[in-house]
């Protein structure tokens, strides 16, 4: 059978020479028996792409990366599960909340626009003839969806944002014209959706000389998705990579707490901003202490782009926990909304024993620890 | 040619779709605009049906139920009350007017009430005019 699997990643595989530390790191292979990065290579060089496919392997990849990051040949195992999950065989794709976001199909329409304004707190400031655009991602959706239940910072995660930007003497825009990235309708091979939206954010975009995203996904959406797939020239940047140049405007308070860094996938692996939070955090009188797999080799939170938050995956959520627990740090800080989301939610868990951490956005730790 | 809207209304069977029903052996008027989808309890609602109606370009959704109280699962519509909270705000969120999906609460008895909602959705919807996700 010729799929487009094949003709989409030989080029990225040929270098493979079985050597099976991707199958051998991989935390989901420690959780699913059976599944194998390395099978999935294998079967795509040897001309069949349609097991990968047809067995639905590649849904159960995390897309986190971890392999390709320990690979000796470079191997583009990711790419793989992304151009095999393109194919349109999307009946093992598992969206958990499917149900609720239904709504970013209304998004897909041109002829509606998304408020966002007005969720803001009354104390930032926002400036619309800014050449710095915040781009906020889904933090409105998530907020009214989570916060109740899991206890979810919302809002408070955006308005963080601007208060940082703020101090640093910036008044971002925030465009009323801002539809969802795509991010995850692109890992999950929604191709169609993803146009659409990139389009209509594509169009505003281009006027700004500077966006900054407080999500990790947004980040590597814009800055590597956009800028690939559609030849424009964003000048993208993540809040901790745009604050370091401005850490002397920031003037801690003394908060101290011994605190741990939670690298997310797309910001670490994907676009390796490792050092960036860390020196802002410690700036602000934070003492870090490292999990046992950090930086290039931090666990994934478990659940990306939604697709299958089951028990495997759950298992992966506990590591992450334990991972935490260990440093004996009283503050998880994690920089994407969604890990947030994911590790409170078994934080909730009344069958799960205590996870006596707290977990907190990484803007959020930077305000609390400033003076103003 | 005037615009007219057209909705759909989620009723539960115990009391709003008995309203409804009602409303019709009554032989009490009301605009074409709904077309009714019974569902056992109102609290079988999910936001995926107002947002999947919506996608398609309806331009309202009502969902009826029992009143407080009077659900015949005893809290169904207490659940559904929470659930279109959410639904509402996301609507707004993505830019589609709130004042296009309402729940209201029908009890069997009450078939002039349902003709009277319908009649006054109806009338909303038409100054608000057709749904712009629609093409
Ligand atoms: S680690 Fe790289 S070279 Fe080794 S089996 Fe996996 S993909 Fe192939
Ligand atoms: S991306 Fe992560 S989950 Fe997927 S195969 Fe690689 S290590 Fe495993
Ligand atoms: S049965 Fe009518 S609302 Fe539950």
């Amino acid at each position: 059978m010729e799929s487009k699997a094949s003709i989409l990643v030989g080029e990225y595989i040929s270098r493979c020479y079985q050597c099976a530390i991707c199958s051998g790191i991989c935390p989901k292979a420690r959780v699913k028996p059976g599944f194998l990065p390395r099978r999935m290579v294998f079967n795509t060089l040897i001309g069949h792409p349609e097991r990968v496919i047809n067995s639905g392997s590649s849904w159960d990849c995390l897309t986190c990366g971890l392999c390709e990051e320990k690979c000796p040949m470079n191997v583009g195992i990711v790419e793989l599960v992304k151009s095999a999950r393109q194919t349109g065989l999307d009946g093992f794709c598992n969206v958990a909340h499917s149900n609720t976001f239904a709504f970013y199909n209304i998004m897909a329409s041109d002829k509606v626009n998304p408020k966002r304004k007005k969720f803001l707190a009354k104390d930032v400031e926002i400036d619309d003839n800014s050449d710095v655009l915040y781009f906020m991602g889904c933090i409105p959706y998530f907020d009214i969806i989570f916060k109740e239940d899991v206890n979810f910072e919302g809002m408070g995660i955006a308005d963080n944002t601007i208060r940082l930007l703020n101090a640093a003497g910036i008044r971002p825009a925030v465009s009323e014209k801002e539809k969802c990235c795509g991010h995850d309708q692109l890992w999950r091979g929604q191709l169609n959706f993803f146009n659409k939206v990139a389009e209509q954010n594509l169009e505003y975009l281009q006027n700004y000389k500077t966006i900054v995203t407080s999500c990790p996904e947004c980040y590597r959406t814009l800055a590597v998705d956009y800028n690939e797939k559609f030849g424009a020239e964003l000048n993208v940047k993540h809040i901790s990579e745009y604050l370091v140049e401005y850490v002397d405007k920031l003037k801690p308070n003394g908060k101290k707490a011994k605190v741990t860094f939670h690298d997310s996938c797309r910001l670490g692996r994907f676009m390796e901003v490792y050092d960036q939070p860390r020196e802002l955090l410690s700036k602000m009188g934070y003492e870090i202490v490292e999990m046992q797999n950090n930086r290039e080799n931090a666990l994934c939170c478990g659940v990306p782009q939604w697709v299958n938050c089951d028990d495997e995956n759950k298992e992966i959520r506990r590591k992450k926990m334990k991972d935490a627990l260990e440093t004996g740090a009283e503050i998880m800080i994690t920089p994407c909304a969604k890990c947030q989301i994911h590790l409170k939610c078994l934080q909730r868990d009344k069958s799960e024993p205590d996870y006596n951490i707290e977990i907190m956005d990484f803007t959020t730790a930077l305000v609390k620890a400033l003076s103003r | 040619m005037t615009f007219e809207p057209k909705a759909v209304v989620f009723a539960c069977n115990w009391c709003s779709y008995a309203g409804a029903d009602l409303a019709g052996v009554s032989r009490m008027q009301y605009p074409p605009t709904v077309r009714i989808v019974r569902t056992m309890c109102s609290g079988r609602f999910d936001p995926e049906f107002a947002f999947r109606a919506f996608e398609k370009g309806i331009d309202g959704v009502l969902v009826l139920g029992c009143h407080p109280g009077d659900c015949h699962y005893r809290e169904g519509n207490l659940k559904t009350e929470k659930k279109v909270e959410m639904t509402r705000k996301l609507l707004e969120a993505v830019g589609v007017d709130p004042r296009r999906f309402r729940l209201e609460w029908v009890s069997a008895s009450e078939g002039g009430r349902f003709a009277k909602l319908v009649e006054e959705f109806t009338n909303t919807l038409k100054e608000l005019g057709p749904n712009p996700v629609r093409r």
